[in-house]
C-alpha cells in the first residue's frame, strides 16, 4: 500500500542536496523514497533530540527561576572565565 | 537561534562566580527566546561536566548540570544538539585555519554549529570574535 505525501519545493531542494551529498560519499543516487526512509530511521535513532528541536518554545522567567533553584549554589571562588585554563591547562598567547 | 557556550552555564550555576549575575541575565533572555531557539551541544555538556567535577567535585551538582540538557523526562532548559560528522569536519577545518587563535576544539565545534544554523554564540570568550556573531553577557 502506498500513500502520497506532498512535498513543497524547498523540501524537494533539500532532498536533492541530500541526494548529491549521498552520491558523493556512496557513489550512487538514492531515490527520494529511499532517502526519506533513511531520514526517518535516523530520526528514530535520535528521537529525543528531534522532538526537542521540533518543539522548541521559550521558557517564562518563572519557569527558568524554578529550574535554576535546582542547580544554583555557592561552589567556590573560581570563575567561568578560567574554564580553558582549568580544562586545557593554558592561556592563549 | 543562539548556541550557548559552557561559561555562561557554569557561571549560572555558581553564585560565587563574579560572572554569575551576567550569566543569569543573559541566559534568562536566551531561554526566554530573545534570540530565537536556544541550544547547547554535546561538547558543552562534556566541558561543563568535566569542569564541575574538577572545581566543585559534588555529584549532585554534576547531576543537575546534566539535567539542564536532558529531555528524557521533561522539556530541557538547555536542549543539546549532537555534533554530526559534517559539523565535526567543519570544526576541524576551523581549528586548523585559525590555529593561531588557540581556540579549544570545543569552541571550534560551537563555531561550526553556529555557522551551519546561522546562529549566534552566547559566550564570555573573546576568542570567537570575528568568526561568528557573538553575544557577550
Amino acid at each position: 500500500m502506498s500513500t502520497t505525501v506532498r512535498i513543497d519545493e524547498s523540501d524537494k531542494d533539500r532532498l536533492r542536496r541530500l541526494q548529491q551529498r549521498f552520491e558523493k560519499v556512496h557513489g550512487r543516487v538514492p531515490t527520494h523514497q529511499e532517502l526519506l526512509g533513511m531520514a526517518l530511521a535516523f530520526v528514530e535513532r535520535n528521537e529525543t533530540s528531534f522532538i526537542e528541536e521540533a518543539d522548541w518554545r521559550p521558557f517564562t522567567r518563572e519557569e527558568i527561576r524554578a529550574r535554576a533553584k535546582r542547580i544554583q549554589g555557592n561552589y567556590g571562588k573560581w570563575s567561568a572565565a578560567d574554564i580553558d585554563t582549568i580544562l586545557y591547562g593554558g592561556d592563549r598567547p | 537561534m543562539i548556541v550557548i557556550d559552557t561559561g555562561p552555564l557554569v557561571a549560572f550555576a555558581n553564585q560565587e562566580d563574579p560572572l554569575h549575575a551576567r550569566a543569569v541575565d543573559a541566559l534568562e533572555r536566551a531561554w526566554g527566546g530573545e534570540h530565537g531557539e536556544a541550544f547547547s551541544t554535546d561538547f558543552v555538556l562534556d566541558e561543563g561536566m568535566t569542569v564541575l567535577m574538577i572545581r566543585v567535585g559534588r555529584k549532585s551538582v554534576s547531576q543537575e548540570y546534566a539535567r539542564l540538557f536532558d529531555g528524557s523526562t521533561e522539556r530541557p532548559l538547555n536542549p543539546m544538539m549532537s555534533t554530526p560528522a559534517d559539523v565535526l569536519q567543519a570544526a576541524i577545518e576551523i581549528h586548523l585555519r585559525h590555529f593561531e587563535r588557540r581556540l579549544s576544539f570545543t569552541d571550534c565545534t560551537l563555531v561550526a554549529h553556529a555557522k551551519r544554523r546561522n546562529a549566534k554564540v552566547l559566550t564570555f570568550d573573546r576568542g570567537f570574535d570575528g568568526l561568528v556573531e557573538v553575544v557577550h553577557p
